[in-house]
């Protein structure tokens, strides 16, 4: 992935927005290229988090977790919408489901993180619980640049 | 303003409380943790080193379920309860002062086959508890697991363990048992902790309760019982499966009309039905919306019989609490002996809804439905 293209979300368009407490779906790309530099938040070196790994960090006295998944980043508050959970530091997995056959089907591997108190499931790239739109993990915008990857707040 | 008002305002949060007791606190028990503390002749038999073949069904005397649920596949991944220092760590997570700590392996006590066994087993729980587990200095009580195969030692473990500190309850294990929980054959443990003055705490195992229900219901020797019970779980049942199948949204233009089962189990099936989904909506992937949202859209729930008929503030909430000015429709059941007449409802209710909801409960709903 090239330095200057941010790993933002890519969820649809149109959907409203949740109660997430100031924080951005991460879907405009475009928009990070001309991002306030004061509101980059250093998370970790670039080669530090390799595919399919996560961190977890203390950003402005909130616990954010950056997720490297196929290439690209996501970044959602390790913090559950239900009963306060450490969602990000669940299994990341996918999700059982199933096609116009009635045959199980497994989806959205690497994408969906569990909480690990009530097995609640969110998908990372949007930050929306699986099952109702009432409930979502913030998300923030994350890009990587110069070796480094910031979390925009 | 009233009483109840202030005293809530005092308290907000939980330091303002005096005291926080957890009335179900689960240790996560395996059997390596307490089949140490069999009597014999159990322990010799069991605690061997070597010798026999199991074909690995003894790794779990207690009957297994086989379900998927999100621990199994690793979507929640809460810490084990085998330790009192895990206890106390639990204790700091959830906030109380005192808690009394309940089995998780053996709520399945009652499906273990060998019934001497299950005594022995139930009787080296306890044992384990008290000597690794419990202590009243730091909060932890717990409550004596007995076996409902064998209730006249179990009423002896009972006279046995209740001045043992901190055992504070009887847990029977409620689900597997055959009889239920009628019978005069319980008559011992009953006795017994009415004695000790320790309260019976009932506890069902999710994964094993319906194992053995054709026997529970053949021993239900009247009708009371069953007609109470039968209606509503058995909706429940079949309504549970049904949305779990995505029956709803396979057949998206059929509506479904839910009879005889009375009114309030339905808001609590609702809400529950969506209170576990969201923890397992990949045991059903079909589903586009919450199960109360099908419930809302295509099902209808009629009146007889109408439980609370002498309670106009609970028949109020109820009905309110599933929409029912939508969804429920007034049914006599004429003429069953538990029929109901017809301003059974509305004598209650007049004076709480608008003249359009209960004219909707009384006929609107059933014309736009039944398209006459």
């Amino acid at each position: 992935m090239p330095d200057d293209e941010p790993a933002g979300a890519d969820a649809d368009a149109g959907v409203e927005e949740g109660n997430t407490d100031g924080a951005d779906r991460g879907t405009a790309a475009e928009g990070l290229d001309d991002v306030d530099p004061d509101q980059l938040r250093p998370v970790i070196a670039s080669g530090e988090l390799e595919d399919g790994d996560r961190v977890i960090a203390e950003i402005d006295g909130r616990e954010i977790a950056v997720f490297r998944v196929n290439g690209e980043l996501y970044a959602l508050l390790n913090y559950c919408t239900h009963q306060g959970g450490p969602v990000c530091e669940g299994l990341l997995s996918g999700t059982l489901g199933m096609d116009e056959d009635g045959t199980f089907t497994w989806d959205r591997e690497g994408k969906v993180i569990a909480c690990p108190w009530h097995g609640w499931e969110f998908d990372i790239t949007d930050g929306y619980h699986l099952a109702s739109e009432r409930y979502r993990i913030p998300t923030y915008p994350v890009t990587e640049r110069d070796g480094q990857i910031y979390v925009v707040l | 303003m009233s009483s109840s008002g202030s005293k809530t305002q005092q308290i907000r949060s939980l330091s303002d409380l005096e005291v926080v007791v957890d009335t179900d606190f689960h240790l996560t028990e395996r059997q390596e943790d307490f089949l140490p503390y069999l009597d014999d002749p159990f322990d010799s038999l069991l605690n061997r080193e070597t010798g026999g073949d199991d074909y690995g069904f003894l790794s779990s005397l207690f009957p297994s379920h086989g379900m998927l649920g999100p621990v199994t596949i690793g979507k929640v991944d809460n810490p084990p309860v085998r330790t009192k220092r895990q206890v106390l760590d639990g204790k700091e997570l959830i906030e109380w002062d005192r808690a009394i700590v309940t089995p998780t392996l053996n709520l399945y006590l009652g499906g273990v086959h060998h019934h001497e066994l299950a005594a022995a087993l139930a009787s080296a729980y306890n044992e384990w508890i008290l000597d690794e587990i419990l202590d009243p200095d730091e909060g932890i009580y717990g409550a004596a697991v007995v076996a409902p195969q064998r209730p006249a030692e179990m009423a002896e473990e009972i006279d046995d363990r209740a001045d043992e500190e901190g055992i504070v309850a009887i847990m029977l294990p409620s689900s597997i048992c055959n009889p239920i929980f009628g019978d005069d054959k319980y008559h011992p443990i009953y006795r017994a902790a009415e004695d000790a003055r320790l309260p019976i705490m009932m506890h069902n195992a999710a994964g094993a309760t319906m194992i053995r229900f054709p026997s529970q219901w053949q021993a239900m020797k009247r009708q009371l019982p069953i007609h109470v019970t039968a209606h509503p779980m058995m909706h429940m049942v079949n309504i549970a499966d049904m949305l779990t199948q995505g029956i709803p949204e396979r057949f998206p233009d059929l509506e479904f009309v839910i009879q005889e089962s009375g009114l309030g189990w339905y808001p609590y099936f609702m809400r529950r039905m969506d209170h576990d989904y969201r923890a397992a909506k990949y045991d059903a992937p079909l589903l586009e919306k919450m199960p109360s949202e099908y419930l809302a859209d295509q099902f209808y729930l009629t009146s007889q019989p109408v439980e609370g008929d002498d309670d106009p503030a609970y028949l109020q909430s109820v009905i309110e609490a599933f929409d029912g000015q939508n969804n429920l429709m007034f049914s006599s059941d004429y003429p069953h002996f538990d029929f109901d007449m017809s301003e059974e409802i509305l004598k209650t209710i007049r004076g709480n809804f608008e003249v359009d909801e209960v004219k909707n409960i009384y006929g609107e709903t059933a014309e736009d439905l039944f398209a006459f």
